[in-house]
């Protein structure tokens, strides 16, 4: 055994986070650490890592104890990670990016010749191709990541563990890792592979360990792998929903036959909202918007696949007002929208939520009754003559939270103190309180723990059901085939739309890659 | 960029605590001059409750740290970072030293307007760095800073040239009309005036304006996350440049009463720095326009007392600015320590 | 007027702030604002004074004037580096702060003197370069300081462009979780970078009180520290455009200088508008510098702290 862990505990606060977890880790092999959000599996890996002390049980390294203090301990002694966010430069070049990491680099001088032959062996040698002279920013993602995964194989480590590497990964990309894990195992790398997805460990994997709150509930070899119960020791007994382990089959019907709604005349339904031509340039934001058309009808909800940085950001941005189109058209129920504030938009009933919950959606450290109140403080209904009365904020705070099921204290709980889900119901009561005719969402279950995802998913989809416009854009394919009505890709800011609803067509599209 | 909530985190009791290691804090520089601590405590004492004089001279002092303090408080608060309250007070005190010489009008029209002026001098005087932060990314701290240089040589210019006293005697400006003037409180004896009422409206005005207004919202939201704010629909640059010059026109205001209320002209020196010991002030209130006017007198009472200092203990007046350094870095602590409870 | 002396203005002007430009911008890099530059200017020029005046040696004063800096600038990194507080109220506080201690300590120093004259930085002329005729006597006949300023900015250059540390440096103004994933310490090389800056401002006000003049006046730099953090905008974060960049200023506030001993009060512009040209010049360039310029550090200003 390489590494081992012994009856792992760890607690924040009240929350336990590990609770007795046994793993082992062998020379030359891929344990994948599956699991849901809010499982443990990060803990235990920054446990794992150095990153956090456990408060109970031990780490044990080519069968000795060991407290590795931190990261530096665990890198010391061969334990190389790839975060799931990268902790990359992106001004910088690909050689300084990983150069910097690298254990030859001298201490003074920079030594650039010697960075050069050092790092292209190492390109060599586990076929990350690495194009040494290129700023990191320009790269696509899977380049980046193998950026990220070139820095800590420059430590010739032992024990590689990666961290949800496929969550920002177009499917296509994502073979290209596994190649790479392959040749790494290979070579003697022992590899820990955390994720959430069951059809990729089994693909990848040759044993898994599965966590389920805190504690091991499965631990199997791939070829030992029974997969309904792998499902319900990730998922637990009474799980009903288990929307993202490998469904590859639409659950709803085309739009078409949904009801029409009765003020519908004509053959072709109006679109509710029309995009014609929506172009933007690159720059800082993202890779830009290029002639981006499509429609959406009342009561359809049209999903927008896409792996991240393809122009998702900007396109939430340019409908909500936050950012500028340089040209092409926006038409809400038949107006135009031309330079309307994001506030115009809102009162015209065209809604938009980003994608940060915390940095952009809600204010964190103002009160829930705040956060409601954001786009309405002002409001008429709320006046007293120049004045604003604050109690009927407060009402209407504490009537928005029941009604949305909103769980805090109180009003005057803090924002940033809820929970993920609890922060997207709030965003969703403040946005809803304004009966958007058009909501347009971004990552809308980024974060959340299944539950938090499928309750927000199912509320979306009523409001659908109900009348309005949804779209929601999203890196979680098998969420939209799920849920939408249609699926697009946004893919290096162009919108492509197909017949095709199959897993493996939209992810072609995803990378660009025309079927 | 820090949020202006971090400022606002503190517990009172540890204000208290952070003022005692301020002062023990200066007693040990002036103990480092060469001079007694003692002694300068008790001129600081003697310059601000010594006598009947000095104790009026303290609340004459806290006006202009009000209503300074009031404009950093909203600046602050949304987030901008207002340095330049002290080129916008002397803005205030030139439109009075200028529009409030003109003789033969009415009290009813020439001091609502002399105050309305200044108002928008310094509101104009704060929405250029505004401006130059919201269209061209300007850190405002540097631009508010460079406008009090501007602003102290464009005084110069002034009480030296165009605005300087007829006679050509002194570089000060031609004393202001009566109907102008604001009327001392308790007769000659002492300089406390009726700035003092217009202060304490403006104090009231400034809590209503942030709790109670649209606008105050806004400030505050923008102050907390400007990004939220965007996707949200509040016009972020917009309330920006609105709390900017709501925050230059209270400075304006307070430059205006200090030559109405007790200077009486222009001089080449209107200030001693009030714009920027407001910043302390308004610290150390947390940022809440009621906590500032116990703030304010504390720093009145020094500011007061520091008179005193040269001549009795033979310390700088600018003794007063160490004080000030240390409680805005004191105010700090008190947040982290906040901060770390959390 | 002549030229040379023209010239000679300029560099003895823009000597100090070129030193605190560079100072700034090796701070900056490395993510950390330093707003409290100024006041770290003024402690050195004091510092300097007090050093040579004690000693008679302008070296000793020198070093006194980089060590006194270098401790603001480790109490500025222990508010906003390791605390990861406010830039912008911690420099406020330290200006602040330096006004006030190096005002009492100064009168009460000079309260029996009177005005104190110390010994200042001896002038290295190099050889015949120096007798050229006009740009001689400027350039070629500077202090050990005013050549170390030029010289620093190419050695600034390459020290950030070509070394591990200023590889260490760019990636903590960049992204500081990077350094620690490559096993560094980001808050170190951020208190080192601040330091670093820290001397150089201790060195650029140490010129100004026995390098350009031979004593000490409170308040001496003036607001120059400020206008140093308008240049590091204005010369896009690079150590070699800094050095045109400074001259620009250093031009504007000599021909200040000049313009007001030729007109003069009372005979037509008033001096005033020349002594407010260097400020509102920076607020010119800080208008035309169009927003996001390329090259300002991603994590400029951005308090950091270790995650858990």
């Amino acid at each position: 055994m390489i590494l081992e862990a012994r009856g792992l505990g760890k607690r924040f606060g009240p929350v336990v986070a590990l609770d007795q977890v046994d793993l082992e880790l062998d020379r030359g092999e891929v344990l994948a650490v599956l699991g849901e959000n809010g499982a443990g599996k990060s803990t235990l890996m920054n446990v794992l890592f150095g990153a956090l002390a456990p408060d109970a049980g031990e780490i044990r390294w080519h069968g000795r104890n060991v407290a590795w203090g931190s990261p530096a301990g665990a890198l010391a002694a061969g334990v190389g990670m790839v975060h799931q966010h990268f902790t990359l430069l992106p001004a910088l070049s690909v050689l300084e990016n990983v150069w910097l990491s690298h254990p030859d680099r001298p201490r003074f001088s920079l030594d650039l010749p010697r960075a050069r032959v050092r790092l292209l062996e190492l390109s060599e040698r586990f076929g990350l191709d690495l194009d040494l002279s290129a700023r990191v920013g320009d790269l696509p993602v899977g380049a980046q990541q193998r950026v990220e995964i070139a820095k800590a194989l420059a430590r010739s480590p032992e024990v590689l563990i990666l961290d949800e590497p496929t969550a920002v990964l177009a499917p296509e990309e994502v073979d290209r890792l596994f190649a790479g894990v392959r040749a790494l195992v290979a070579a003697g790398t022992s590899v820990l592979f955390i994720s959430h997805k069951l059809d990729e460990v089994l693909e990848i994997a040759d044993r898994v360990t599965v966590l389920r709150r805190g504690r091991v509930t499965a631990t199997c070899r791939r070829d030992e792998a029974d997969v309904p119960l792998l499902t319900r020791s990730i998922v637990g007994d009474g799980a009903t929903s288990w929307a993202r382990a490998g469904r590859t089959t639409v659950t709803r019907e085309p739009a078409e036959t949904s009801p029409p709604s009765p003020s519908d005349e004509a053959p072709v339904r109006p679109a509710l909202l029309e995009v014609r031509d929506l172009t933007r340039a690159a720059d800082r934001f993202g890779p830009g918007l290029a002639r981006v058309s499509f429609r959406v009808a009342r009561g359809e909800l049209v999903g927008v696949a896409g792996v991240d940085g393809n122009g998702q950001q900007e396109l939430a941005a340019v409908l909500a007002g936050v950012l500028h189109a340089t040209q092409g058209s926006i038409r809400l129920a038949g107006k135009e929208l031309r330079g309307q504030t994001p506030e115009e938009r809102w009162r015209l009933g065209l809604s938009v939520l980003p994608g940060d919950r915390r940095e952009e959606g809600l204010v964190g450290a103002a009160s829930i009754r705040d956060n409601l109140a954001l786009r309405e403080f002002g409001a008429p209904w709320a006046r007293e003559g120049l004045l604003v009365n604050v109690g009927v904020h407060d009402a209407r705070a504490v009537a928005l939270m029941e009604r949305h099921d909103v769980r805090a204290p109180g009003p005057e709980a803090l924002a940033e103190s809820l929970s993920g889900g609890n922060q997207q119901k709030l965003l969703l009561a403040r946005e809803l309180a304004g009966a958007p005719k058009m909501l347009v969402l971004l990552h809308p279950t980024r974060g959340l723990d299944i539950g938090a995802a499928d309750s927000t998913l199912r509320t979306l989809r009523a409001l659908a059901d109900d009348g309005c416009g949804v779209v929601v854009i999203s890196a979680e394919l098998d969420e939209l085939l799920a849920w939408a009505d249609r699926v697009a890709v946004l893919h290096r800011g162009t919108w492509h739309e197909s017949p095709a609803r199959s897993r493996r067509e939209i992810g072609a599209l995803m990378v660009g890659a025309h079927p | 960029m820090m949020r202006a909530r971090t400022l606002l985190e503190s517990a009172w009791s540890r204000q208290l605590l952070l003022l005692a290691a301020a002062l023990a804090i200066t007693a040990a520089l002036v103990a480092l001059a060469g001079r007694s601590p003692l002694a300068a405590g008790q001129a600081l004492w003697n310059g601000a409750f010594g006598s009947a004089w000095a104790f009026s001279n303290l609340w004459t002092k806290t006006i202009p740290l009000l209503v300074t303090g009031l404009a950093i408080t909203v600046a602050f608060r949304a987030g901008f970072w207002n340095i330049g309250a002290e080129g916008q007070f002397m803005a205030g005190a030139i439109v009075a030293g200028s529009v409030g010489t003109w003789s033969h009008w009415p009290t009813i029209i020439h001091l609502p307007l002399v105050l309305v002026l200044a108002a928008l001098a310094g509101a104009m005087l704060a929405w250029i760095p505004a401006w130059l932060r919201v269209s061209r990314g300007a850190l405002e701290v540097i631009s508010t800073i460079m406008l009090n240089f501007v602003m102290l040589y464009v005084l110069s210019w002034l009480v030296h040239g165009p605005l300087q006293e007829t006679s050509g005697a002194q570089p000060i400006g031609n004393p202001v009309a009566s109907s102008v003037a604001l009327p001392r409180l308790f007769g000659g004896g002492t300089t406390l005036h009726a700035g003092l009422a217009i202060a304490l409206s403006l104090v009231l005005f400034a809590h209503v304006l942030l709790e109670r207004t649209e606008t105050g919202f806004r400030i505050r939201m923008v102050g907390a996350s400007p990004r939220a704010c965007e996707w949200a629909g509040v016009p972020v640059a917009r309330t920006v440049m609105r709390a900017a010059a709501i925050s230059g026109g209270l400075a304006g205001l307070a430059g205006a009463i200090e030559v109405l209320g007790v200077l009486g002209r222009l001089f080449d020196k209107v200030s001693p720095g009030y714009g920027f010991t407001a910043i302390a002030v308004a610290l150390l209130a947390r940022l809440r326009p009621l906590a500032l006017i116990p703030a304010a007198l504390l720093f009145g009472a020094l500011e007061a007392g520091g008179s005193r200092l040269q001549q009795d203990a033979d310390v700088s007046q600018v003794l007063v600015l160490v004080i000030q350094g240390i409680v805005i870095l004191a105010t700090l602590v008190v947040g982290l320590a906040a901060r770390g409870r959390e | 007027m002549e030229f040379g002396g023209l010239l000679e203005a300029t560099i003895r002007i823009t000597v100090p702030i070129l030193l605190a430009t560079l100072g700034e911008m090796i701070a900056e890099r490395s993510g950390v604002l330093n707003i409290g530059l100024e006041g770290m200017m003024l402690t050195g020029a004091f510092a300097a004074f007090v050093g040579s005046w004690l000693t008679g040696d302008p070296w000793i004063g020198l070093a006194l004037a980089v060590v006194t800096a270098m401790a603001l600038a480790a109490v500025f990194s222990l508010f906003v580096v390791r605390w990861a507080l406010d830039p912008i109220v911690t420099g406020v506080a330290i200006n602040v702060l330096a006004l006030g201690a190096t005002g009492v300590l100064f009168r009460a120093l000079t309260t029996d003197t009177g005005t104190v004259l110390v010994a200042s930085f001896p002038e290295w002329p190099l050889g015949n370069l120096a007798r050229i005729p006009g740009i001689g006597p400027a350039l070629f006949s500077q202090n050990g300081v005013g050549y170390a300023a030029f010289a620093l900015a190419p050695l600034v250059m390459v020290a950030l462009r070509f070394t591990s540390p200023g590889l260490l440096v760019r990636a903590a103004g960049e992204n500081p979780d990077a350094v620690e994933a490559a096993g560094g310490r980001a808050a170190v090389v951020r208190l080192l970078a601040t330091l670093v800056g820290g001397a150089f401002a201790g060195a650029a006000g140490a010129y100004l009180s026995i390098g350009y003049s031979d004593t000490f006046v409170e308040n001496m730099t003036a607001g120059r520290g400020f206008v140093a953090l308008a240049i590091v905008v204005f010369a896009r974060w690079s150590p070699l455009l800094a050095v045109p960049a400074a001259l620009t200023f250093g031009l504007a506030m000599a021909l200040q200088v000049r313009l007001q001993g030729h007109v003069g009060p009372g005979g037509g512009v008033p001096y005033q508008f020349f002594q407010m040209l260097p400020y509102v010049l920076t607020l010119v360039v800080l208008a035309i510098v169009p927003r996001g310029v390329a090259g300002a550090p991603a994590a400029l200003a951005r308090p950091w702290r270790r995650s858990r």
